[in-house]
């Protein structure tokens, strides 16, 4: 294994830092965005545009 | 984010821009023959359907010039073209040239013998061909062109293979083609056919949809499930989600990610994205996907992750689905609006590229680097903005408002046909031959990659795919593409 690989290897197994509170805020305000879009916009579309 | 940046840096540096400044060269080039009269574009090469191999080339306004002449005419003015943007690129021109030689010839070869008619020609052209028989595989000319192109990136000698590097640029590529392919739109306009607005607002819809589910689902499975750190788990987040390598190195940069991060996302990304090409289209030609035909160009957009695979795979399907149209059910559905429905979705995806680099710089200039005094510049936005869907945009706006007023619509179609065609699909023809030569099987060989191909894969197949689809039948079902002559 070449230094390069050796590099690599060590940057793959980095330890993941723990689950922090601004990560849980990113995810869960971005699925309820997702989801509220597509309940809203999809239904526009299909009442305005599809049919 | 504070490097010294103007609004336009990069403008003459960059492959986006060149993708920009050569596709409207010759959209302009287009539409000053439409306006003139004078045949500015007509030489470009035409592959058509053959049966006997003298009649496999036409320039695009048939009796201008030899089959021949406009092989080689095409050669050379795509050659000057390329090798303008290439030099500005700083590349090594004599690598690129001769690279970009192969890759040229090698698709022409492939194009015309892929041509064949009893290989393309579906059971209603045969008579016209004075055949029997034919294997009606639409499209072979792009699978033709990847197969090609995998066998020498796959087997040839690993020098020759870095040699073709150079000239192998299927992104840059596609993003000429995809400005063509904005002429195709406008030229809609002007017949005021189809739905070309529609199309517009759907994809829209679909995009944010897709951007606001799809990223936080996989950046908590990557962190949760597979215990990536942040870094990773965001750059393959953006990857998967958003746009495939533009998004991994925009989402790498925002987050000061470490250089090997967005580069092993990216490898990984290219090499899904063309099992993606040749798997996607027939599965949704030869499924119930098929009652669904702009869905299914829609989904595409959605769920290949580069913009090379995605319009190839948009194309591919365009042709099979509209073969399948015309044998089983009697009926010609117009060609391109199903390539135009994958593309049009990938469009917004790449265009809120910026904005989700900007959440993202924020968040960790904030959370994570813990400098909330520092601002993020708002010009991320249009530094991270794709420059090639500036360009398919002014190409649309410019032939349709062209062709609408002073040019006129059979004026318009004239001058810009060579190039929102025959053009298109050569350019779509040195992508597919591209995407072969720089792909890379060897990549997810190597055991540090298994990790990260895992989490994609898994990704991909349980998040990306059912979403997609799901996104892309509830915003464009019911749709089908005009049908020819109604």
């Amino acid at each position: 294994m070449d230094q390069q690989e050796s590099t690599n290897q060590e940057e793959m197994r980095f330890e993941a830092e723990p689950w922090e509170e601004w990560e849980g805020k990113l995810v869960k305000y971005s699925l309820l965005i997702g989801v509220g879009a597509l309940a809203v916009l999809g239904a526009l579309a299909n009442i305005f545009i599809l049919h | 984010m504070t490097q010294e940046k103007r609004w336009y840096t990069g403008m003459f540096s960059t492959e986006d821009w060149w993708a920009f400044w050569l596709g409207l060269f010759f959209v302009l080039l287009g539409i000053v023959s439409g306006a003139t009269g004078v045949d500015l574009s007509g030489w470009v090469i035409d592959f058509p359907l053959w049966v006997d191999i003298s009649n496999s080339l036409s320039p695009d306004h048939t009796g201008m010039m030899s089959g021949i002449s406009s092989l080689v005419l095409s050669y050379v003015i795509f050659t000057i073209a390329t090798c303008v943007g290439a030099k500005a690129m700083k590349m090594d021109m004599k690598k690129y040239f001769w690279s970009w030689t192969i890759v040229f010839w090698v698709s022409a070869l492939v194009y015309v013998l892929s041509r064949n008619a009893y290989i393309q020609a579906t059971s209603i052209e045969r008579s016209e061909f004075g055949i029997d028989w034919s294997l009606s595989i639409g499209g072979a000319h792009y699978i033709a062109a990847l197969f090609v192109g995998l066998l020498i990136g796959n087997l040839a000698p690993k020098k020759f293979r870095e040699f073709m590097y150079h000239g192998a640029r299927p992104e840059w590529f596609i993003k000429i083609a995809i400005v063509f392919l904005g002429c195709k739109l406008g030229m809609k306009l002007v017949d005021a056919a189809g739905y070309t607005m529609e199309l517009l607002v759907l994809g829209c819809c679909a995009t944010i949809a897709a951007y606001m589910l799809f990223w936080p689902l996989v950046y908590t499975f990557a962190r949760k499930t597979f215990k990536l750190s942040r870094e990773w788990a965001a750059t393959l987040a953006s990857g998967i989600s958003i746009c495939g390598v533009s998004a991994s190195i925009a989402t790498g940069g925002a987050i000061r990610a470490r250089p090997i991060v967005p580069v092993m996302v990216s490898s990984i990304i290219v090499v899904f994205a063309v099992v993606e090409l040749v798997i996607l289209p027939p599965v949704l030609t030869y499924t119930p996907w098929f009652q669904e035909p702009m869905a299914a160009g829609s989904s595409l957009g959605l769920t290949v992750k580069t913009d090379g695979a995605d319009a190839a795979s948009g194309a591919i399907t365009d042709v099979l689905m509209r073969t399948r149209a015309q044998e089983e059910l009697g009926v010609q559905w117009e060609e391109g609006w199903i390539t135009s429905a994958s593309v049009m979705t990938k469009i917004w995806i790449d265009m809120f590229i910026g904005v989700w680099a900007l959440v993202l710089a924020m968040h960790w200039l904030y959370y994570v680097e813990k400098r909330p005094n520092e601002k993020v510049q708002k010009m991320e936005i249009w530094w991270r903005f794709p420059k090639f869907v500036l360009g398919y945009f002014v190409s649309w706006a410019l032939v349709g408002a062209l062709g609408l007023t002073l040019i006129g619509g059979e004026a318009m179609d004239w001058g810009i046909h060579p190039f929102e065609s025959v053009g298109r699909h050569l350019f779509f023809v040195l992508t597919f031959t591209s995407i072969g030569l720089v792909t890379n099987f060897r990549k997810l060989a190597e055991e540090h990659m298994g990790r990260l191909a895992l989490v994609y894969g898994l990704s991909l197949l349980f998040i990306i795919i059912p979403i997609g689809w799901a996104l892309a039948w509830i915003f464009h079902n019911g749709l089908t593409p005009p049908v020819v002559g109604a």
